[in-house]
């Protein structure tokens, strides 16, 4: 069966247990070119499975995964692992940076992964660095840094080398409320701009629909919400919910973004 | 009852790590004893004596190395936290280990009270002493003098098991952590693990502080070891006649040879971690590719892990170059003394196993970042390029290092 012709991504069915414990019980999913599709959720409701199982990290038990009108699940480790170089990007809850790489290093590791001469690789991650508000820290060694700047490192490394889909799992778990607006709003600004599709996992989008931190927790910027509970689809929040409320000036640290 | 069932529960690693603990604990035990009987034979040299003894000091040293290898590796890191949530802390951490590492080098000082006890411990002259061995075994081992008091065994026996309870303690202590933990920075026993991370923030300044800092650590050692050839030199035009290692190690022990092969040694060790620093460096220079690049950074920063483990096995690898050149004309190979043979065994067998467990160590501290390149989706031949290329230039190092120190020690002219 071949998939939507609209859709960039597209999951059906998908089943998933680590060891026996049931992750994943029959999720489908269809996601757009260009959009960015909110995935939320409690712990344990099965996102960051959902997405690993999607950008071709695990394979699902049962169930299907098509990107660009190309199966996913039926391929083999290695083209797996091109895919997620060439066309995926992947944003942990965490930012895990290689500590003894700058950060400069860090975020143009996918490119010199393709292939790319070192200067070329170099002025653009420094580019983006520049766009994420963290030029300044282009030379400095993870260890060195704060959080919040560590997370937009790792989300220069997710951008850097233009994927068609940019997964992001819970982007923003680590850092506090001005930090997480900041960084979303990166993040979005910068997938708006390149045309980027994006699926965004985050525990809060439903549960805190405050106006101020509508736009912290990303409902604002997500077109799509799809909820999940337990490993399923649960019933899809009312649209433009969240997102009719307009984020507070008080909550959102200073930055400039040119994206 | 919870070291013994650590140690039931134990991988095989850790396993065999304990039993060459045991090992090297029963084989130190000896030398101290023959050391013992020695001065029981011959009251009178004084100065022979303390030499034997101190000789005593490099084995009983690479087994207190062994125990600090073993109170940093067990527990194991998830046995570790889990004991962190029940309450063994990081203060009674180190009494565990001590534990750890007391059990089987108590097990092989006993065995050494047994090999040298025949029939139990007897009376003899109204005082309690340990009777020498029966005659095979008396053969071997160079205990023929007379019997040896039970006091005094008993304590020199029990000064390993101490030894390596403290250095096992030690190793196990708050501060020294694994090389490159996934989240260093926020480490729970975190000021050294931040302080360290200041250093090597990665700014012009901190990096050029980096370089010389491991430009002078390389070069304090390597003029350490060149002092000690030269000493070597100095000692094989000065001194007379032939010596007979075999039969005299003594006098070998306490020439300059001995002191000059020990400057060599220490200079190795000590130049390990600026030698992997700069290999690092060097790696990582001039526009380098991820392969280059992943491999030359690891390396300088773990070359403060890895390099004097790996200095201690390329001064084994050149003594044992060293053995070979020994050997009388003839023999396959020489044929020391069986003191001098326990010794060179065990203290070669201890910087193996440290070299190797510190190779684990940093091997497994790596798996965060290999994790995280199978993420990115970076190529296998990646993570096999990049360890093959760290190995390669690890070994490209050492190797004539260790041959060069092996091949140009002067040795006694025999």
């Amino acid at each position: 069966m071949a998939a939507p012709p609209d859709d960039v991504l597209w999951a059906r069915g998908l089943h998933y247990a680590y060891d026996g414990s049931p992750a994943l019980q029959g999720v489908s999913l269809g996601v757009r070119e260009g959009e960015i599709l909110a995935v939320t959720g409690p712990r344990g409701s099965g996102k960051t499975t959902l997405l690993r199982c999607m950008s071709g990290q695990l394979l699902p038990d049962q169930g299907e995964v098509w990107f660009n009108s190309a199966p996913v699940h039926t391929l083999g480790r290695a083209a797996r692992e091109r895919l997620r170089l060439h066309r995926f990007g992947w944003i942990d809850s965490t930012p895990h940076l290689v500590p003894e790489l700058t950060a400069w290093e860090n975020a143009a590791l996918p490119l010199l992964l393709h292939g790319d001469g070192y200067r070329a690789a170099r002025s653009t991650a420094c580019s983006w660095l520049e766009r994420l508000d963290v030029g300044d820290c282009a030379g400095k060694r993870p260890p060195a840094l704060r959080q919040a700047q560590r997370q937009r490192i790792a989300v220069a490394r997710a951008l850097v080398h233009s994927p068609t889909v940019l997964f992001a799992d819970e982007p923003t778990a680590p850092l506090h409320q001005t930090d997480r607006a900041q960084v979303l709003r990166a993040l979005s600004a910068a997938a708006r701009s390149q045309g980027i599709t994006v699926l965004l996992a985050g525990h809060d989008f439903a549960l805190d629909q405050a106006a101020r931190t509508a736009e912290a927790t990303g409902a604002a910027l997500a077109d799509r919400i799809v909820a999940l509970t337990d490993g399923r689809r649960a019933r899809t929040p009312a649209p433009g919910g969240p997102a009719a409320v307009p984020a507070g000036p008080e909550g959102a640290a200073a930055c400039s973004l040119s994206v | 009852m919870l070291t013994l069932r650590l140690t039931l529960t134990a991988t095989p690693a850790a396993l065999l790590l304990r039993l060459l603990l045991l090992c090297a604990s029963a084989a130190g035990g000896l030398l101290l004893l023959a050391a013992l009987s020695y001065a029981l034979e011959h009251p009178g040299h004084r100065a022979a004596v303390l030499m034997r003894l101190l000789w005593c000091l490099i084995p009983l040293a690479a087994t207190a190395h062994l125990a600090v290898v073993l109170g940093r590796t067990e527990p194991r890191a998830e046995t570790r936290l889990g004991l962190h949530t029940a309450g063994l802390g990081p203060a009674r951490l180190p009494l565990l280990a001590a534990r750890t590492a007391a059990v089987p080098a108590l097990a092989g000082s006993a065995l050494t009270l047994l090999l040298t006890v025949r029939g139990g411990v007897g009376s003899a002259g109204g005082s309690l002493s340990v009777l020498n061995l029966s005659r095979p075994s008396a053969a071997v081992l160079p205990l023929q003098g007379p019997p040896l008091p039970v006091p005094a065994a008993v304590t020199l026996l029990s000064a390993l098991p101490v030894a390596a309870a403290l250095a096992a303690a030690w190793g196990a202590r708050a501060g020294a952590a694994a090389p490159a933990p996934e989240d260093s920075w926020r480490s729970a026993d975190g000021r050294g693990a931040v302080d360290s991370a200041r250093r090597r923030d990665g700014t012009e300044t901190s990096r050029r502080a980096e370089l010389l800092r491991s430009t002078l650590q390389a070069a304090s050692g390597l003029l350490t070891g060149t002092a000690g050839l030269l000493l070597a030199a100095y000692a094989a035009r000065t001194s007379g006649g032939a010596w007979d290692l075999a039969e005299h190690p003594g006098e070998v022990a306490g020439s300059p040879f001995a002191a000059a092969w020990t400057l060599i040694g220490v200079g190795l060790v000590v130049a390990g971690p600026g030698l992997v620093a700069l290999s690092g460096h060097l790696l990582g220079a001039a526009r380098p590719g991820p392969v280059r690049l992943l491999a030359g950074r690891s390396l300088v920063r773990e070359a403060s892990f890895l390099g004097r483990p790996l200095g201690g096995l390329s001064a084994v690898a050149a003594a044992l170059v060293a053995v070979f050149r020994a050997r009388p004309a003839g023999e396959w190979v020489p044929a020391p003394g069986p003191l001098v043979a326990v010794a060179a065994a065990l203290t070669g067998c201890c910087a193996a196993a440290a070299g190797l467990a510190a190779l684990a160590r940093v091997r497994r501290a790596r798996a965060p970042v290999r994790e995280l390149l199978e993420r990115l989706g970076a190529p296998r031949q990646l993570g096999r390029g990049v360890a093959l290329l760290r190995a390669a230039s690890v070994a490209a190092v050492y190797a004539p290092l260790a041959a060069a120190a092996g091949l140009f020690t002067a040795l006694p002219p025999g």
